[in-house]
């Protein structure tokens, strides 16, 4: 059958390569190539940028904590309580602090920029 | 009774040794082995198995935190890590003996001990420590002894809540949330996690349906957290029984709670949830008999516990109402003259672990029973000697928090040793000592020996593990694994 105009695009169509753009603890921005699907924890980590994902990505640690870019974060779909309850545990929490774990790359977020928290001890409870 | 195996032959460059081999540890090494390419580290662990709370505190309906074990491993795989089990720093070999093998020494041992309830009946049948119930449906060798009596329903009494049935915890903090929930759960949710068996059935047995989770403050000062919480309240077959008066809040108490968001979220939760909860375990066991409950009982201090005269066996607890004075979160309590008694077949106190000292040399503070260093982990004016984790910051903290300190630890180790250069003889010289004083140790792949016994007795019962509670048994898995 013909394709319609509103099908997925075919897959031999060329992959559009997304970036996101770390802004490193020491003030340093860090531009990485990512794929649609590609978290923020894992691709971090792939990227030799100081993220630890001591639960793997499962919502049980609050290691992948990154600030969102106030315009990024308003497309991103909202955290659930699972989110919240373990960012509650991060330090330096703020209005757009989301779990990397759970930001997944598509195209409405390219050119994501997060900043990647500086651990202070002074947040600590 | 040795087990020696290649450690010795082994000569890394070692420059580190720490003191135990759980999470303030393991980070501390995987700080060490990120950030630079020569270092070898030596990690003395009591038991012959790794990972500390992780293993023996974590409950095992949470394997999603035991995720970090996948790290864990990678660093004990490293060639450039050694771990020497079954080996007590203080016991078998002493902190002098380390400083004078190794450039820089890691006290992680964490924290052994139970800070203690000092009132009457405390030691009575039927009271066991947080910390006890814990380290024994987690395997612990230590506690396996412990044997909590949990099928209670021998005397039906006609008090409400009735005793037989009751379970009293006091302190609220994430400790006393997780064994609320492992006495309430729904046994199938627990099956086939790494709890013992021997737990397991003595869960099955268990007559306790209602349990009352005391709190000498308000919920504005409970120190556990909104996912524990809020595990509890979604658990199955279970309801929450909270007063509605202890959740009106004044003006300054919202003030103070919308200034802190994880604060304001664990308090709303509380509160939507009372307002649609049972206001006493009465009420719970009247509507429905098969229904668990576990009720959340603020500004109330034990004084003592009320046990049988002739069996010694717990039959309750006696509280004094406290009134609570200061700002919000940092309210003092001051008793009152008002007591009341919970009848109650079981007490757990949950008041907190406490770390001990295991060796003089070490400056020691008797009042935080913690190692005293500078914030960023070297003991106070000891050159060469660190301490991370629970022993340094004291007994509180997720992971996350230990390996925010551990890396800080870890940094300043490699500042310190990038500056000396120094290197020592390392185990080298600790081999001779253990031999000599016939101290035999285990290694990395007999850890994994056990383990992967545990996972096949595991397999066998459909169950992720079933560990091997004693040591003896631990070291017969491993002797084994060298004759294999
Ligand atoms: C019941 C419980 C549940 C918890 N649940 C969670 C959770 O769900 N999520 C979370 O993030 N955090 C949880 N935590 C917190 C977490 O376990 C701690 O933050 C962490 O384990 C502290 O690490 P540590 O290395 O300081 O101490 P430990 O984990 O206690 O490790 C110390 C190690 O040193 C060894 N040792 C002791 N004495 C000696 C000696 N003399 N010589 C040699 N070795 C010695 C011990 O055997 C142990 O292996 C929990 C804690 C408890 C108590
Ligand atoms: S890696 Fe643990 S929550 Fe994201």
């Amino acid at each position: 059958a013909a394709p319609s105009s509103s099908a997925p695009a075919a897959p031999f169509a060329p992959k559009q390569k997304l970036h996101v753009h770390y802004i490193l603890p020491s003030g340093a921005k860090k531009t990485c190539e990512a794929k649609v699907g590609d978290n923020l924890m894992d691709l971090a980590i792939n990227n030799n940028i100081d993220i630890e994902g001591a639960c793997g990505g499962v919502v049980a640690c609050s290691t992948c904590h990154v600030v969102v870019h106030p315009e990024f974060f308003k497309k991103l779909k909202p955290a659930d309580d699972e989110e919240l309850d373990m960012l509650d545990l991060a330090f330096g929490l703020t209005e757009s602090s989301r779990l990397g774990c759970q930001i997944k790359m598509s195209q409405e977020i390219n050119n994501i920029i997060v900043a990647v928290p500086l651990e202070t001890r002074d947040a600590r409870g | 009774q040795a087990i020696v195996r290649r450690g010795m032959a082994q000569a890394a460059s070692s420059q580190v040794a720490i003191v135990g081999a759980g999470p303030s540890a393991l980070y501390t090494a995987h700080h060490i082995l990120k950030n630079d390419s020569a270092v070898g580290i030596d990690l003395y662990e009591r038991l012959p198995v790794p990972y500390g709370l992780v293993r023996y505190g974590v409950a095992p309906d949470h394997p999603e935190v035991k995720n970090v074990e996948t790290t864990f491993d990678a660093v004990l795989r490293s060639s450039r890590v050694r771990l020497i089990g079954n080996v007590e720093v203080g016991r078998d070999i002493s902190v002098t003996d380390l400083r004078a093998a190794y450039p820089a020494v890691v006290l992680a041992y964490g924290a052994n001990r139970d800070q203690t309830l000092n009132i009457p009946g405390s030691q009575g049948r039927g009271v066991y420590s947080a910390r006890e119930f814990v380290g024994w449906y987690n395997g612990h060798p230590d506690f396996q002894a412990l044997r909590p009596a949990l099928n209670l329903a021998t005397a039906s009494v006609a008090a409400s809540p009735n005793p037989s049935n009751t379970a009293v915890i006091i302190g609220q903090g994430n400790v006393a949330l997780d064994v609320a929930r492992m006495l309430l759960s729904d046994l199938e949710s627990l099956r086939s996690t790494d709890i013992t068996s021997n737990a397991l059935a003595t869960l099955a047995s268990s007559s306790i349906r209602n349990v009352v989770i005391v709190g000498r403050r308000g919920p504005l000062e409970v120190a556990f957290t909104i996912k524990e919480l809020r595990e509890l309240v979604n658990l199955p077959n279970c309801r929450p029984v909270l007063e509605k008066p202890d959740f009106e809040l004044s003006r300054t108490e919202k003030q103070y709670i919308s200034d802190v968001r994880p604060r304001k979220r664990l308090t709303e939760l509380m509160v939507t949830t009372s307002q649609s909860c049972a206001s006493s375990l009465e009420t719970v066991e009247r509507t429905d008999e098969k229904t668990k409950a576990w009720q959340l009982l603020f500004r109330s201090s034990p004084v003592e516990i009320i046990l049988d005269p002739k069996t010694n066996h717990v039959q309750g607890v006696r509280l004094v109402r406290n009134e609570l004075s200061g700002e919000p979160g940092q309210r003092q309590a001051r008793p009152t003259s008002e007591i009341i008694e919970i009848p109650a077949g079981a007490v757990f106190p949950s008041i907190g672990y406490q770390g001990v000292s295991i060796d003089e040399t070490i400056p020691f503070d008797p009042a935080t029973h913690t190692i005293k260093t500078d914030s960023n982990g070297r003991v106070t004016g000891q050159p060469g000697m660190y301490a991370c984790g629970w022993i340094k910051r004291g007994p509180r903290g997720v992971i996350l928090a230990t390996m925010t300190d551990a890396f800080q630890t870890g940094q300043s180790i490699l500042e310190d040793l990038q500056k000396s250069g120094d290197t020592g003889p390392g185990f080298s010289a600790i081999c001779p000592l253990l031999l000599s004083r016939g101290v035999g140790w285990t290694n990395y792949e007999q850890w994994k020996a056990i383990e992967r016994f545990e996972v096949e007795q595991g397999s066998r019962l459909s169950k992720v593990a079933e560990k091997v509670t004693s040591v003896k048994e631990m070291l017969a898995i491993t002797q084994t694994c060298l004759i294999d």
